[in-house]
């Protein structure tokens, strides 16, 4: 059955945090990666069907990576229902960029379902995020995940997430 | 009246009376109604001008209304629409033949034309589907995908698309045209409110069109005219028209969006090159065409003028068939593509299907049903009288009324054959042979029907096996023991019978002729004894009762075989007396006799007194001399002459 519901999901993140290739491998692409380089979007489509029963259609909006928001970026937000807030691993100030931009998201957006996913779990040693960073970003209700775009861990689960959340009756 | 109303009253007065004046005409519905019609039409028309909402919200009962109106009497809605209806099917008639004309020609063009052959080489050569290319060729432009696109998100509210065109995520799509949009905003616009209006992507261009709500992005091949931006807007604008706060508040649920897509395919619009050309430069149908055409036209005059030719032919074969003595024409024609000749025809008539054939139609062609039945036609009455009554070719026939009048030459024997018949043919009441004249050199060329002839002879004679028939051409011989009556009745057929010339009946013998000599001589030895002079006997009466009767008989005999019979009286008297009166005696007695004979009625000329010759002895008294003596003389019965013609 093809789904009758779409939604705007947005990937954000700095630089290089891997959001391209988290979803690479889950997503049916369309459009060739240049896009990112030269739009500084790239649109994609994954339908989902999580255990709420409707069918959704996510139009998944993957732009480029940035520490803040630009103008484009902001117009690319625009509208989103949802969004993946990626960050490194191994880099920690990924993380600090991911924060400034779910301020800035917030403030464009207001309180719109997200979930917040550590990628480069393949990398776990040269992590410089700690468990108890993981932990204070939970305490505060985030969703956080920790995901491997090389392995494909948790990247399915995050969507479904979003998709539930979407889907709340 | 309480004192509160009292005060009322004094408080209000005039007042309290028109306040109570306007509560009954609000509490009478009947008024109030009257007052909503009067400012209804009004209201309705301000409405419309001022409010859209109300076009809105008349637009679900307004449908209602129709659709139960046309439930309950259908009828009543044909009447209205009959004459819209007729132009209308007509221009759409109209629409289609001239498309269907269009097809025509241009498959025509397209399959013969030097053209087409290069476009189809383009289709090997590139693998391009031929009707693709031919696309590519002679479409001016046309509108191949149309998106509805919500303009905050980006999502897509619907999508159209012409059926050959590639499908492809058209959510993404979508999401990219607004990522575009903004990004060219971004980099290049310097107002806020400045949309991009078209992108030209090789032989494409997509026009993008604004709403408040909704972009609608239109993918099109080929130059399209300023013209069809307007009507893309003028789509735009009915969508915001229609689902305005849809649009506005659309989360990705398309289902309060339904009825969406009509509006997009009427933006799915194509335009062929030959179309947007004007009338004088329009081209021509390729020859070919006409060429067809006229093969057609030539095959269609060949084949009626085949047809006309053929029922012409019949037609004259129908009216000889009809002029034909002996046939009754019933029905003559073309049924199921098969000629049908129905009637009631003579025997003796012509043969339709040979007067068929000389009119050159082969025998399954027709089908003859031809009933049989006599004709009183007077060439088949006159056919039929000569084949029945074997006329010869030298006789001559004609009808005179009924009378069949023959004239000419024939044999005599076919003459008297016919020549008291009655005749049993069809409208033929008498025969007349007055002009036919016998044919004697004829004669011998009835030779060959002798035997036939002979054979009828001897049936006729039916020759008792005591007699033999010998004929020899045309003469009859007889011989051997007949009765008379016999001979009577062969002497008749033998002179019925024409042909016969000579009968020899000379070795035919009498089969009577000993019954006769027994007559004779019983009736010689009769003797008529006398007493005394001329007194006969007693007993003389008995015998001469006796013998008249065997005279009777024996002349009859000798009347009918043509004996030459005579009787002698023989008169005797004794020698006793006178010579003289001896011999006055003896014819005295034979005289008696004859006397007492005739009284019998026996004719006269049988007999012949003879006076018998005198005693000559001595005189003496015999009784036995005085008598008379009868003599018989029969001859010879002349049978030849009986057959004498």
């Amino acid at each position: 059955m093809s789904a009758v519901l779409s939604k705007k999901v947005c990937l954000i993140g700095d630089f290089a945090v891997g959001k391209t290739s988290l979803v690479a491998r889950f997503i049916h692409n369309v459009f060739s990666d240049k896009y990112l380089t030269t739009l500084g979007v790239k649109i994609d489509t994954k339908t989902v069907e999580p255990e709420t029963g409707v069918s959704l259609k996510m139009i998944i909006w993957d732009i480029a990576g940035a520490d803040r928001l630009s103008t484009a970026d902001r117009n690319y937000l625009r509208g989103a229902d949802a969004y993946l807030l990626v960050v490194d691993g191994t880099r920690r100030d990924t993380l600090i960029a991911a924060l400034d931009l779910k301020q800035a998201v917030d403030r464009m957006l207001g309180d719109i379902p997200f979930v917040l996913l550590v990628n480069k779990s393949d990398l776990q040693s040269d992590w410089e995020i700690t468990t108890q960073d993981i932990d204070l970003l939970k305490d505060r209700n985030w969703a956080v995940l920790t995901s491997s775009a090389m392995q494909g861990d948790n990247v399915e689960l995050a969507f479904t997430l979003l998709a539930e959340e979407l889907t709340k009756p | 009246m309480n004192e509160i109303d009292e005060l009322k009253r004094l408080l209000l007065g005039q007042e309290l009376e028109s306040v109570k004046k306007l509560e009954d005409r609000v509490a009478d519905p009947g008024l109030r109604a009257q007052d909503v019609a009067e400012i209804l039409p009004d209201s309705i028309a301000l409405g419309v001008e001022k409010n859209p909402r109300l076009i809105r919200a008349l637009e679900q009962p307004v449908s209602e209304c129709l659709k139960q109106s046309i439930r309950k009497d259908t009828k009543m809605f044909a009447d209205a629409l009959f004459p819209v209806m007729g132009p209308a099917i007509r221009k759409a008639i109209a629409e289609a033949l001239k498309s269907f004309s269009d097809a025509i020609n241009q498959a025509m063009d397209l399959t013969f034309s030097a053209k087409g052959l290069r476009w189809r080489w383009e289709s090997i050569r590139t693998g391009v589907p031929f009707s693709q290319v031919v696309l590519k060729h002679t479409l001016l432009y046309r509108v191949d995908q149309a998106f509805l696109i919500h303009r905050e998100t980006g999502l897509l509210i619907d999508h159209a698309a012409q059926p050959d065109v590639a499908h492809s995520d058209n959510d993404a799509v979508s999401g990219m045209f607004t990522a575009i949009q903004d990004f060219v905003r971004d980099s290049f616009s310097t107002g806020a409110n400045s949309d991009l209006d078209s992108v030209d992507i090789g032989e494409q261009t997509v026009w993008l069109i604004h709403g408040p709500y909704a972009m609608l992005a239109c993918v099109i091949s080929g130059v399209a005219p300023r013209e069809l931006r307007q009507r893309f807007k003028e789509v735009l604008e009915h969508l915001h028209q229609l689902y305005g706060r849809q649009l506005e508040e659309f989360d990705g649920d398309a289902r309060e969006l339904t009825g969406v897509e009509h509006s997009l395919d009427e933006c799915l619009t194509l335009q062929l090159k030959h179309d947007a050309a004007d009338g004088a430069s329009r081209k021509k149908p390729f020859p070919v065409l006409w060429v067809i055409l006229g093969v057609i036209g030539l095959l269609l005059i060949a084949w009626w003028l085949f047809d006309y030719l053929e029922m012409r032919r019949f037609n004259n074969l129908r009216a000889e068939i009809d002029d034909a003595p002996g046939i009754v024409l019933v029905r003559a024609d073309k049924r199921g593509g098969e000629y049908v000749v129905k009637g009631l025809r003579d025997p003796l008539a012509l043969d339709p299907k040979q007067l068929a054939a000389a009119h050159g139609f082969e025998a399954e062609e027709i089908m003859f049903d031809m009933a049989p039945y006599q004709s009183v036609d007077t060439a088949i009455i006159l056919e039929r009288a000569r084949r029945l009554l074997s006329v010869p070719d030298t006789v001559n026939l004609s009808l005179d009324d009924t009378v069949l009048k023959l004239s000419g030459s024939a044999p005599l024997e076919w003459i008297s054959k016919y020549a008291n018949t009655v005749l049993a043919i069809a409208g033929i009441d008498a025969i007349n042979l007055d002009d036919v004249q016998p044919d004697s050199s004829n004669l011998d060329d009835v030779q060959p029907d002798s035997s036939a002839r002979n054979e009828q002879l001897l049936k006729q004679l039916a020759a008792p096996g005591t007699i033999k028939v010998v004929i020899t051409g045309n003469n009859v011989e007889l011989e051997g023991l007949a009765s008379l009556e016999w001979i009577h009745a062969a002497s008749a057929s033998l002179k019925a019978a024409n042909w016969v010339q000579g009968v020899d009946a000379k070795k035919l013998k009498l089969a009577e002729a000993d019954a006769i000599y027994e007559l004779a001589q019983r009736i010689g030895n009769v003797k008529i004894y006398f007493s005394n002079g001329s007194i006969m006997q007693e007993d003389a009466n008995q015998t001469l009762r006796d013998v008249a009767e065997d005279i009777k008989t024996l002349s009859e005999i000798a009347r009918k075989t043509n004996l030459n019979l005579k009787i002698k009286l023989i008169g005797h008297a004794d020698s006793v007396g006178n010579s003289i009166l001896n011999t006055r005696l003896r014819e005295q007695r034979a005289s008696a006799v004859l006397t007492s004979l005739l009284s019998q009625h026996l004719d006269a000329d049988l007999f012949t007194l003879v006076v018998g010759d005198e005693v000559q002895q001595v005189q003496q008294i015999n009784p036995q001399w005085r008598r008379v003596d009868f003599e018989v003389n029969v001859g010879r019965p002349n049978i030849q002459a009986l057959f004498a013609k």
